[in-house]
């Protein structure tokens, strides 16, 4: 699907993912207010609400939502797993490019804890899909990319500790380490699913994110920035092909980042050299690596030799995870889709203080659901 | 980490996707009537092409395609099976199967990446006079 007119960021919001203990209705209200804030408006301009969340209860989203004011607009919940976040924002930039609004609203909130949600696999086990821990089907793409590679386990470290290092400079990430976290220190901490350690994996604690998008003319007339655009939305699912999982469906298979990402640039009529600054799906190290090649930074088996390079710091020529990425940042589900778009016109306007890129102008969001779809944005500077 | 139980108590613990019996495991999978290709679990429908679907009993012996050892011990109701961690495996099945995960239990020679195994039954929870049981590979040492 292609945009028949132009869709802007008008704001963003989100609260600190983890951190001091706060509900999350006041983190939804936070993050929902933060991002009116940011664009200016009130919400009674807003005409259309998607509201995301995971694993919040059936009526939860839109009763919650109602601390922003009942203002009779369409409030629909959206779910589509890791990626509901994003999926809240790609219905919201299809709601104002189709022309059936001017002014969207996607907020995105979970919190994993409160739910009982343990992806370490806790419960009574009916079967092979709940007896193997999701962690272990990204840990079994990282097993096979060693034996077929030669990757290493210091180079899936040096990705975690690098994120890590970008979350220190990040307010809102959850993980806020004292000092610089090392390669050492990754490789240390606790093992979790060979051969991933606990620093190689996202934490999940509570959070909200949200965003505000608008048409040039709602902007125009509202005083609203047009200096972030939406210029590619893309949303797909799953291909067949061999070697297909329908069982454990938490992790797909990585070529829908291709898919999704080389839609998206044809959209936004770029190439990957383009992208000043890059959020993947990187709930554990192996994610980030294998998605550097499917999106086209380098070559096929060429990632190992981009993290060597450190072309994917924040000074490096292609910057990737710069809010920390869910291994720094956090996942709580819902509204990590949100952050990464969050991060992304943070940069692309330039006010990421200490983590600031140079001189971005276009960003890419990627992000999977299940392991089953994948939603890829590009965001550029105007 | 199996325990001695006798094979005829074993019963497995979603027998839509497996029937453990005393002369093995037996893989229940879908065969396309286009293409030809299998799938596991069973199919309404071929997801390639949405054409016809018809059951097929899938090859108990395969090649890992990938592993891993997650450290944390399973929870639940458990009678048997691991306290501290557990292995995983990407079987690809033989006669051109599909891939399947199950748990993998390793042994003393350390099952690898295109290591062969076949598919035996792990019990872990008693029911009544059964056992029931999840399906595992273990390493064809022959």
């Amino acid at each position: 699907m292609t945009m028949s007119r132009e869709v802007f960021v008008a704001g963003v919001g989100m609260s600190r993912f983890g951190g001091p203990a706060q509900s999350i209705e006041e983190r939804i209200v936070a993050s929902g207010l933060a991002a009116l804030g940011d664009a200016g408006i009130a919400y009674a301009e807003v005409q259309t609400l998607y509201a995301g969340s995971a694993m919040a209860d059936p009526t939860f989203a839109v009763r919650v939502v109602k601390e922003f004011g009942l203002t009779g607009i369409p409030v629909v919940r959206v779910e589509n797993a890791s990626a509901t976040g994003a999926a809240a924002f790609y219905e919201a930039v299809h709601a104002v490019a189709g022309g059936r609004v001017d002014v969207a609203m996607a907020i995105g909130f979970d919190d994993p804890a409160a739910k009982g949600i343990d992806f370490n696999n806790a419960g009574k086990v009916s079967g092979i899909s709940d007896a193997i821990s999701p962690m272990a089907f990204f840990s079994m793409w990282a097993v096979r990319r060693m034996a077929e590679r030669g990757t290493s386990v210091e180079t899936l470290a040096t990705i975690a500790a690098k994120n890590w290092n970008n979350a220190r400079h990040n307010p809102f990430a959850e993980r806020q380490a004292d000092a610089e976290v090392t390669v050492e220190q990754v490789l240390a901490s606790r093992p979790l699913s060979y051969p991933h350690t606990a620093r190689m994996a996202a934490p999940q604690g509570a959070g909200a994110a949200a965003a505000i998008v608008i048409s040039r003319e709602a902007a125009h007339r509202l005083g609203v920035p047009t200096n972030v655009r939406v210029s590619a939305a893309q949303a797909h699912s799953e291909r067949y092909e061999p070697g297909h999982l329908f069982l454990g469906s938490i992790v797909g298979p990585p070529e829908m980042a291709h898919r999704g990402a080389y839609a998206a640039y044809d959209e936004a009529g770029i190439g990957p050299d383009e992208l000043g600054v890059i959020a993947f799906h990187d709930a554990y190290a192996i994610e980030e690596l294998l998605y550097y090649e499917e999106i086209g930074l380098c070559g096929p088996g060429e990632g190992d030799r981009l993290v060597a390079d450190r072309a994917t710091e924040i000074s490096g020529r292609h910057p990737v995870s710069t809010d920390g990425g869910f291994i720094g940042r956090g996942h709580p589900g819902g509204p990590s889709g949100l952050a990464q778009i969050w991060e992304l016109t943070q940069q692309l306007r330039g006010q990421s203080g200490s983590r600031q890129v140079r001189n971005p102008r276009s960003g890419l969001a990627h992000i999977i659901g299940a392991g089953s779809v994948c939603y890829t944005h590009i965001l550029e500077a105007r | 980490m199996t325990a001695q139980v006798a094979a005829e108590s074993l019963v497995s613990i979603e027998p839509e996707k497996y029937l453990i019996s005393p002369a093995g495991v037996e893989l229940l999978g879908s065969q396309s009537d286009v293409t030809g290709n299998t799938f596991w679990p069973r199919r309404l429908r071929c997801p390639e092409t949405g054409g016809t679907v018809h059951p097929v009993s899938l090859a108990s012996t395969g090649t890992i395609w990938s592993w891993t050892l997650v450290s944390f011990p399973w929870s639940g109701e458990f009678s048997a099976g691991p306290e501290t961690g557990y292995y995983a495996a990407l079987v690809d099945l033989d006669k051109n199967g599909p891939r399947v995960v199950a748990v993998l239990l390793q042994t003393e020679s350390r099952a690898q990446v295109g290591s062969r195994v076949q598919a035996v039954p792990l019990p872990f929870r008693t029911v009544d006079d059964h056992v029931l049981s999840i399906l595992a590979f273990e390493e064809v040492t022959a």
